[in-house]
């Protein structure tokens, strides 16, 4: 196996993994708003995340840029909170055109943030040979958000299509309404968790 | 729609009491991993440096010896730190016996320390087969990297737990 192969693989197994949960909420934060024909603007978001992230963790790892741990660890459940907020509160934003496009500027704000979470371990562990780890555990990580947003867009459809099947919608919008608003409050419940079990102060 | 809302609140009400009672206690997301670099000498040794988070491995020579220690700035007695790889770490002629591990030092960093093995291996690491399960019995999510050079080449392994040993071509 090539180096940069086991990088790759190490960055997908740290997203694809049960200890990965606020990575993870996150994307279900972000993903919970969006139907399949909105995958367009999806896919602006999180590539704005994905940018983000990348950033930091090229500037953290390469030792550009020191971060506080003790507050970025804090603050990525912070974006998730903010993330499952924005959706609750704006949940009518369904009888909009189009979901709201100041959302991919957030994800990459938030982006940056979760890339320096990343960033310190590898930086660590990698300190004399930083490009080649970076480079595969970022491609890996993309690689394993990929796979988390299919498969919560496709159980986010089956859950709509469930809703639809009791019979109980009083709209084409209920299903839609009804996963944003259990999605982002499941999620919104774990990151107060770990904000606490976080605290910096 | 009053009774969509109703069924949220059914919901969001019965979702947030199970969570209450459920939750564990998530850290945040470390990165479980070790990396060990194999160079192969003409002389026919192989030097082998484990890099691996201090405070893991403290963690990981507390449960193996029962002594305490603990922190990225514990003092890892080398004996222990010996006997501890030589239990999850293992270097395998082509076809033949297990290398033995001898401890040539270790040094560290900010929260990282470098074991340093070396081996006799006269064959050389081609064909040589390799285990590697540092951490495993603590981590589910350990992943750990082995990057042998020799004979002019380089190749990567990627070992995590339950891994069986894996033979480097």
């Amino acid at each position: 196996m090539s180096e940069l192969a086991t990088y790759i693989q190490l960055g997908f197994r740290h997203i694809v993994n049960a200890e990965a949960l606020d990575h993870i909420l996150f994307l279900l934060a972000l993903a919970a708003i969006y139907r399949v024909r909105d995958w367009r603007e999806s896919l602006w978001v999180v590539t704005a995340f994905t940018v983000g992230h990348s950033i930091t963790l090229a500037l953290a790892a390469t030792g550009v840029l020191a971060f506080p741990m003790r507050w970025i660890e804090f603050l990525i459940p912070a974006t998730i909170l903010a993330t499952s907020a924005e959706n609750l509160i704006a949940y009518a934003r369904e009888t909009a055109p189009r979901p709201r496009r100041y959302r991919a500027i957030f994800a990459g704000l938030f982006g940056l943030i979760h890339g320096a979470g990343f960033a310190t371990y590898l930086q660590s562990l990698f300190l004399d040979r930083i490009a080649l780890p970076l480079f595969g555990f970022n491609v890996g990580i993309e690689m394993g958000q990929i796979v988390v947003l299919l498969t919560a867009g496709a159980a986010f459809t089956a859950l709509d299509a469930l809703v639809r099947r009791t019979g109980s919608p009083r709209s084409e919008l209920f299903p839609l309404r009804l996963r944003v608003i259990g999605v982002s409050a499941v999620v919104a419940l774990f990151a107060v968790r770990m904000m606490y079990q976080r605290n910096p102060f | 729609m009053t009774a969509g809302f109703g069924l949220n609140r059914v919901l969001r009400r019965t979702v947030t009491a199970l969570m209450l009672l459920m939750l564990p206690a998530w850290r945040a997301h470390p990165l479980h991993t070790t990396f060990t670099e194999l160079t192969a000498q003409s002389s026919g040794i192989v030097t082998i440096t484990v890099r691996l988070f201090t405070e893991d491995l403290a963690v990981a020579i507390s449960k193996r010896s029962g002594r305490t220690f603990a922190g990225r700035d514990a003092i890892i007695p080398d004996s222990l730190a010996l006997d501890y790889l030589r239990a999850h770490f293992a270097l395998g002629a082509h076809g033949g016996h297990p290398a033995q591990l001898r401890w040539s030092g270790q040094r560290r960093t900010a929260d990282v320390s470098f074991l340093t093995l070396s081996a006799d291996l006269p064959a050389g690491l081609a064909g040589a087969t390799l285990a590697d399960s540092i951490h495993c019995e603590l981590f589910d999510d350990q992943v750990n990297i082995v990057k042998a050079t020799y004979a002019g080449r380089s190749e990567s392994m990627l070992f995590t737990r339950g891994d069986p040993p894996k033979t480097l071509p």
